[in-house]
């Protein structure tokens, strides 16, 4: 059991990594065996990484199942992985859709099925890699990992301007990600020539940097971050990528990538500057009510279901990113719960307009209406996932808001009362789009007789909706079970930021470059 | 008459470059005696005493006799046998290798397969040894030439193409120019220091920039025109003119093998300079240095976007590594003690290894496509190549991400170890210029990967007939392999580029 508890997180890491070794040595014309195999690997990952969510202490609040091995000694990088209460939810997220996934894409993908599945793991275990690395290097070398899968997946297997989806979203990511890496670097010297996250943060605690010097890293990592979310106005690349990328590439974007992003300030960017955290407060503040507000108003008039979802998770995120620079305990543990909500709903969705796109082959929303009379099963589960992304009470969506708008309500950041009451605006906004599209696309005369043909959903389908719902509804319904699991964490990050602020803020004098020149 | 002694050190420190230079003598004559027809195996020769050389380098590497805490200085302290030279023996031995491996199936049938081919490429790979291990001008100079007029000739001898005539008439005629400019700098250096052996020459200039001394200006001039040699050899921005044209119409092969072998030579002579001869701060330098790496890489990526060329795209490619190499030069220069030039020049080392893999692997996999009738030069033949032969999509893959920096491969690991010693001394901008150069330079690699692996195979073309040469696929998958081995594992070879420069200075 002693072994077991050191490797607990290397397993669910490369488990998916050694399935995709396993499809290499496959004959590229077994595609169901493939297929199987990639199954497998995600689900045994997803079992261990039940065992991390079982074992996993709740009253600690440091890194658990802590591995370290030495990786590059020259450098001081190691291999070190472990899980606090920030990064379990978020690992358990992405086991969890990592086999649905699999299942989503089991007759939609035909064309090139090893690399596809061959991509689909190394993506896998690069995002969980990156959620679990508690190395700088190696969380760096995680984050980028995540780039070329996903460029591949949109690039081969999208729709009809994936090339151009692909490249912009690898180019915005790179960009971000390379300013980052010399911020890390940065981090490095200042630590003694070390990258382990903890002597970083011991290092940063004793001796905190100047705030102009936090300002520029806190810039750094930030962009890096605000592109992944993304924040507005980096929103950019989202759309694009999301409407060209295949419905499991959509899935995994959604899910898990932008999660990626707000992980990121969470476990990087905010402890690691905390005085530079709580200046950025209104700009971030700001552009998270920018986003919540703009996401959702152009999620109104999309024609494109795919599209719509697109930049309502702009509209989600802002959400998550007001609540986490509101420094309260319940705003954070919202924008973690919110983290996880909106990969379950997101990705749900995604995979209903996957679903029905297999099916007809056109995602606009005029092409459809009285769908729910071919496909009941199907009507009501999107139902259920459209309220559980505007927040209806009982579903999961309505925890994470909630507690996000009652933290930053009291928080103590100036003007946090206007924010949580804008931001509750983006609610409206979002049962506006999601419930106008639903009756346009399920009610109303059945009138197109391709859509009067279509057929409910199959068994398979069921299955990995069926295990969404469980969820969405578990989160709705007891969120303690998930909730108890971060607290500890939560307020430790809370309370760690309030009481690392600088003691006396220098008189604002206009930010002097004073890292420049030797 | 007064002889020196010869010592051990003096055998062993131009062991590489003598018995390359045997090797080449060798080849030659056997070139004569063999009909026509028997070419390959001159090639064939080559490769196998060039390996040899390489595992008996590695035998005097373990041998180690000390030279790992001390710097042997042999023939009258005019070259050095230390951590430097052996390093870079291994790294031009290597590229040597690939590069004779590659030309063996490159050549197989073409009319100017002949056995000089090889021979010029021992004989450039002697010079460049003799590069890595000048202690003195004189032997730097000879080196050099020894080396560049190789070049030229390899450059050219695809004499019925005319883009190979231009391109070996351009290196030729501005490669005089710039050697001329090396020449009078030298000779100025000479002027002030009385000497043109390093240790002595570092004397007399740390003497003049510390004290007024009405040689100052002579001193910058020499200098600058030995930069102005450099820069030309390196291809950096602005003398970089010559690079494409040349790359494109020499043999891929040599192109590959300029792009890598020639270049790692002058940095190599640019790091013992710096390291010995030039030491301490130099602004004026140092300011230089800082242009010429903004420039080089800033046009060499922004240029490259626009090529249809792949060997013109890798051209450009290699002025950008050139200006990333130039970043870690200048961090070496700006370096305030002894511990930041290690870093600098452990960067640029271990850049240049992950370099040269990537580089040449890139270039066997142009050779390969070019063994088909429809050509590997320009890009739309790689379209859907993933489907036609998706092993060699694979690897350009690898060489390709590796050289935008992705990691966990080799070209990552090298960029990091660059701006993290532009970092060290403080030359932040610098590196964020870098890293942005690094994000430009991604959209044209990725170009060719959108083309391999996003466009259809045309219909109008026979799908591809390529024949798997063993030799072409072994020097591709050795190529391959250390891309990754390097990025993934470096620790062993660190260590190795690490302990080589323990006592240089």
């Amino acid at each position: 059991m002693e072994l077991m508890d050191k490797y607990l997180i290397s397993w669910i890491v490369f488990l998916p990594l050694l399935g995709a070794g396993i499809i290499l040595l496959l004959d590229g014309t077994r595609q169901r065996a493939i297929r199987t195999v990639a199954l497998f690997a995600m689900i045994a990952s997803f079992l261990v990484s039940i065992q991390l969510f079982l074992r996993f202490d709740s009253q600690l609040s440091t890194y658990q199942f802590v591995q370290r091995v030495d990786w590059i000694p020259a450098f001081k990088i190691t291999y070190q992985v472990g899980v606090d209460g920030i990064s379990l939810l978020l690992v358990m997220l992405t086991t969890l859709l990592g086999p649905l996934v699999i299942l989503s894409s089991w007759s939609q993908v035909s064309d090139r099925v090893k690399e596809y599945h061959v991509f689909m793991l190394l993506m896998q275990t690069g995002m969980l890699g990156a959620f679990a690395a508690m190395d700088l290097f190696l969380f760096y070398v995680f984050w980028e990992l995540m780039l070329i899968p996903m460029y591949f997946l949109i690039g081969v297997w999208g729709g009809p301007r994936r090339i151009y989806a692909a490249i912009k979203f690898f180019l915005f990511t790179m960009f971000g990600s390379v300013l980052m890496l010399i911020a890390i670097i940065y981090l490095y010297f200042y630590a003694g020539n070390d990258f382990d996250l903890i002597v970083i943060m011991n290092k940063l605690m004793a001796e905190p940097l100047r705030v102009n010097i936090q300002l520029w890293l806190f810039a750094a990592f930030a962009l890096a971050f605000a592109i992944k979310v993304p924040m507005f106005p980096f929103h950019t690349w989202l759309p694009d990528a999301h409407v060209e990328a295949p419905t499991a590439g959509s899935v995994i974007l959604a899910g898990v990538l932008l999660k990626m992003g707000t992980y990121g300030f969470i476990r990087f960017a905010m402890p690691f500057f905390p005085e530079a955290a709580f200046q950025a407060v209104p700009i971030i503040s700001v552009l998270a009510l920018i986003g919540i507000i703009y996401g959702a108003l152009v999620s109104m008039v999309q024609d494109d279901i795919k599209k719509m979802v697109a930049y309502s998770s702009v509209s989600h995120l802002g959400f998550v990113m007001l609540g986490l620079f509101a420094f309260t305990p319940q705003a954070v543990s919202g924008a973690l719960i919110q983290m996880v909500n909106h990969g379950l709903s997101t990705g749900a969705l995604f995979l209903l307009v996957g679903i029905i796109y297999e099916r007809r082959h056109t995602r606009l929303i005029s092409e459809f209406g009285g769908v729910s009379k071919p496909m009941p099963l199907f009507a009501a589960f999107f139902l259920i996932v459209c309220l559980s992304s505007i927040g209806l009470p009982g579903l999961n969506g309505f925890i994470g808001e909630f507690l996000i708008l009652l933290g930053t309500y009291t928080s103590a950041n100036p003007h946090a009362k206007l924010y949580a009451v804008l931001a509750a605006t983006g609610v409206i906004f979002a049962a506006v789009y999601l419930l106008w599209m639903f009756q346009r696309v399920m009610f109303g005369p059945c009138s197109k007789p391709e859509n009067q043909k279509l057929k409910d959903v199959n068994a398979r389908e069921i299955l990995y909706l069926a295990v969404l719902l469980v969820f969405i509804v578990w989160i709705g319904v007891y969120p303690r079970t998930f909730l108890s699991k971060t607290q500890v964490s939560v307020d430790n990050f809370v309370s760690f930021m309030h009481s690392h602020r600088l003691p006396e803020l220098p008189p604002p004098a206009p930010a002097e470059t004073g890292e420049e020149q030797p | 008459m007064n002889l020196p002694q010869l010592s051990f050190y003096d055998f062993a420190g131009v062991f590489t470059p003598a018995a390359l230079v045997a090797l080449a003598v060798a080849g030659l004559i056997a070139d004569v005696y063999l009909p026509r027809a028997y070419v390959r195996w001159v090639g064939r020769f080559a490769l196998v005493g060039t390996l040899l050389i390489l595992v008996m380098q590695v035998i005097l590497h373990i041998a180690r006799i000390n030279w790992r805490h001390d710097m042997h200085l042999g023939f009258s302290d005019l070259f050095a046998f230390d951590g430097i030279s052996v390093f870079f023996n291994y790294l031009f031995l290597i590229a040597a290798g690939l590069t004779i491996g590659m030309s063996i199936p490159h050549l197989e049938g073409k009319e100017y397969h002949r056995g000089e081919y090889y021979v010029l490429i021992l004989l450039a790979t002697a010079g460049m040894c003799l590069m890595a291990g000048a202690m003195d001008l004189v032997i730097l100079f000879l080196g050099l030439e020894t080396m560049s007029i190789a070049v030229y000739v390899l450059a050219g001898l695809d004499r019925k193409n005319p883009k190979s005539n231009e391109a070996a008439l351009k290196y030729l005629l501005l490669g005089a120019f710039a050697t001329g400019f090396l020449l009078f700098g030298m000779a100025l250096l000479y002027g002030v220091a009385g000497s043109t052996h390093y240790p002595v020459l570092k004397d007399h200039l740390s003497y003049i920039i510390e004290n007024p001394d009405p040689r100052r200006i002579m001193l910058l001039a020499g200098l600058g025109l030995v930069l102005v040699g450099f820069a030309f050899k390196v291809a950096a921005a602005p003398f970089h003119m010559w690079a494409p044209d040349v790359y494109e119409g020499a043999p891929t092969p040599i192109t590959g093998f300029m792009a890598t072998g020639v270049k790692a030579a002058a940095f190599a002579a640019l790091l013992r300079l710096f390291l010995v001869a030039f030491q301490g701060e130099w602004t004026l330098t140092y300011n230089v240095l800082y242009v010429l790496a903004v420039l080089t890489m800033t046009v060499g990526n922004l240029v490259a976007l626009a090529q249809q060329n792949l060997k013109r795209l890798l051209a450009y490619s290699s002025i950008a590594h050139a200006g990333y190499l130039l970043v870690g030069i200048t961090a070496l220069v700006a370096s305030p003690d002894g511990a930041s030039a290690y870093t600098a020049s452990h960067a640029i080392m271990y850049y240049l290894l992950a370099y040269l893999f990537m580089n040449l692997g890139a270039f066997a996999v142009i050779v390969a496509m070019g063994r088909d009738r429809r050509g590997g030069d320009y890009l739309d033949d790689y379209a859907g190549l993933s489907r036609s032969r998706p092993d060699l999509a694979v690897l350009m893959t690898i060489f390709l991400l590796s050289m935008t920096g992705v990691p966990p491969l080799a070209g990552f690991l090298g960029k990091f170890y660059l701006f993290q010693a532009a970092v060290h001394n403080r030359l932040y901008i610098l590196a964020v210029i870098a890293v942005l150069n690094s994000v430009v330079s991604a959209y044209y690699y990725l170009r060719v990967i959108v083309i391999m692996y996003m466009q259809p195979e045309p219909a109008r073309l026979q799908p591809a007939m390529l024949d798997r040469n063993p030799t072409l696929s072994l020097v591709s998958l050795v190529a391959a392999t250390m891309t990754v081995v390097l990025g993934l594992f470096p620790s062993r070879f660190l260590g190795i580029v690490i302990s080589v420069l323990q006592q240089v200075v």
